[in-house]
């Protein structure tokens, strides 16, 4: 489950050097997810979401030269994230009424970044599904980006392990093989936001 | 029992797998940002990242400058390198027009201000504006750039426009040829190689319009291509391209009208207000016997034009004129008004 650090710190030096290559696999990787951590936060608008996670991104370069790879790259983003959507909320009155979600929350903030297990409590019931949904959309967003979307891919779009490999660009065995640490990393992941086995948390979403 | 619904891929899983296949489909597919939102926002930030690489190659060079040195010299190269670090932008334009229009100030947060004629613009503000809203600005360089309704645009340098929406439209007058400004937009840039253009980003394409000159369009993957005057280039984000014909006098181009900045008619000779015209408008200036241009380069103008549109005020001042204008054949031809 832990991003792979080393890796992270030579994209970014890479894109420092001015890798337009990086560049790109950089903005791939965190675009997507960063949109999805701003548009529940900001009332569901996509245009506010659009302008907050593109202004976070614009400041992530700005101050590219000082990330020190301490915690993963998609989390460092998300803390200039939020400080962005602080200001989009106080210049634009319309989204005061903003939800705190349930992933604010602070024992949940901290389990999701740092993956330590909250106090066990039944979220489903807490919150309802949609609301947990979004949790587990979350989690997958904190995962490496291709084991997000591997996963997605394989289990609510149904693509074969060959379609798989093709988006990614690499063989099926490579696929396969990533598919199969998407899983293990999904399964801790979830299991430990939760502090519940993925059976429990299906019968939850289920009910 | 009820029967639930299996996940796709779940079949060919162990039981573990099938019961965290079950929690991803339960959730659902996470929602993706559109496309053209996704393109609008790579050339945004990576904008930022372009500018961040050449600060930083800067710097390199003034570092090496410096290390070869005397301490005297470093002194001197961090000083001459101070403007390179300043936070704010430099001023790269100022407001001549606007109607409708705000900023965002570079660097201070969300908060839009109101844009009034005479305001100083810095790299890296962001320009929009309403529907029905418009701005005129002149670039440091004397280049003028008029800004359509519903649109967003980040001065990113002083020769680096980024539009994220709408359409920009270049006017690079006298400064023709000197003028450097590149137009950024999702999936190509715009440099021209003559005088006055508009970028206008749609749903699907870029689309862009050469009213003189030529400019050069380089896609972001692909080999560079040329527009003509009177071509319109419309243009894909996998590089196909359509061309057609556009005249100078177009209907596409009347916001660039409306939205011109004012031309400071008192103590101008009326000839010259009508080569501004005809300018703006399209259409050559054609008077239709000596007499007519005789009149014009005579009368000299009094007064203020200033909140009219071109075609409101051209007749505004030629009703206090011997004169008239009709449009005829792509000119704009200035004859004797009839006399009762």
């Amino acid at each position: 489950m832990e991003p792979d650090l080393t890796s992270e710190r030579q994209l970014v030096r890479r894109m420092l050097a001015g890798d337009e290559r990086a560049f790109d696999v950089f903005f791939n990787a965190h675009f997507a997810r960063l949109y999805r951590f701003a548009l529940p936060r900001l009332g569901g608008d996509v245009e506010a979401a659009r302008e907050v996670a593109q202004s976070a991104l614009c400041k992530a370069m700005r101050k590219l030269a000082g990330f020190r790879g301490e915690a993963a790259l998609f989390t460092w983003i998300c803390q200039i994230c939020r400080r962005e959507i602080v200001d989009y909320l106080r210049a634009n009155r319309r989204h005061r009424e903003h939800l705190v979600l349930i992933d604010d929350r602070p024992e949940l903030r901290a389990a999701i970044e740092a993956l330590e297990a909250p106090e066990e409590y039944d979220l489903v019931r807490s919150h309802g599904r949609t609301e947990v949904g979004r949790l587990v959309q979350s989690v997958l967003d904190r995962l490496p980006a291709r084991y997000g979307d591997a996963l997605e891919w394989k289990y609510v779009e149904g693509h074969s392990v060959e379609e798989i490999g093709q988006r990614l660009g690499i063989g099926f065995t490579a696929a396969q093989s990533l598919l199969a640490r998407a899983r293990v990393a999904f399964r801790e992941a979830i299991e430990t936001v939760f502090g519940a086995e993925a059976a429990d948390i299906a019968r939850g979403l289920e009910r | 029992m009820t029967q639930r619904e299996q996940a796709p891929g779940a079949a060919e899983a162990g039981s573990e797998d099938a019961d965290m296949a079950r929690v991803l489909l339960a959730a659902g597919q996470r929602p993706q940002p559109p496309a053209e939102m996704t393109r609008a926002v790579h050339a945004a930030v990576r904008e930022e990242w372009r500018l961040l690489v050449e600060k930083r190659s800067r710097q390199r060079r003034w570092a090496a400058f410096a290390a070869a040195a005397s301490v005297a010299a470093l002194a001197l190269a961090l000083w001459a390198a101070g403007p390179l670090r300043a936070a704010p932008g430099p001023a790269v334009a100022s407001v001549v027009r606007a109607n409708g229009a705000t900023v965002r100030v570079a660097g201070i947060g969300f908060r839009r201000h109101a844009v009034r004629e005479g305001r100083a613009l810095h790299s890296g503000d962001v320009l929009a504006t309403d529907r029905g809203g418009h701005m005129a600005l002149a670039l440091a360089d004397g280049t003028s750039v008029r800004i359509d309704s519903d649109t967003q645009a980040e001065l990113a340098a002083a020769d680096r426009i980024v539009l994220s929406r709408g359409a920009l439209y270049v006017d690079a007058g006298s400064s023709g040829g000197q003028s450097r400004l590149e137009i950024g937009t999702p999936f190509l840039s715009v440099r021209h190689l003559g005088t006055r253009y508009e970028v206008r980003i749609l749903p699907k394409q870029v689309q862009v319009s050469v009213r003189d000159g030529r400019v050069r369009v380089q896609p972001a993957t692909g080999h560079a291509l040329e527009g003509d005057a009177g071509e319109r280039l419309l243009i894909s984000g996998s590089g196909e391209v359509e061309r057609s014909q556009v005249a100078p006098y177009d209907s596409q181009w009347s916001w660039t009208a409306q939205a011109a900045p004012p031309f400071e008619i008192d103590g101008q000779p009326l000839a010259a207000y009508l080569e501004w015209a005809g300018h703006e408008l399209g259409r050559p200036v054609v008077f239709s016997s000596p007499q007519a241009r005789a009149t014009a380069e005579h009368v000299l103008l009094s007064g203020s034009a200033s909140g009219l549109t071109v075609t409101e005020a051209l007749t505004a001042v030629l009703s206090t004129t011997s004169l008239r204008s009709r449009e005829r054949d792509g000119a704009l031809v200035i004859e004797a008004a009839a006399t009762h």
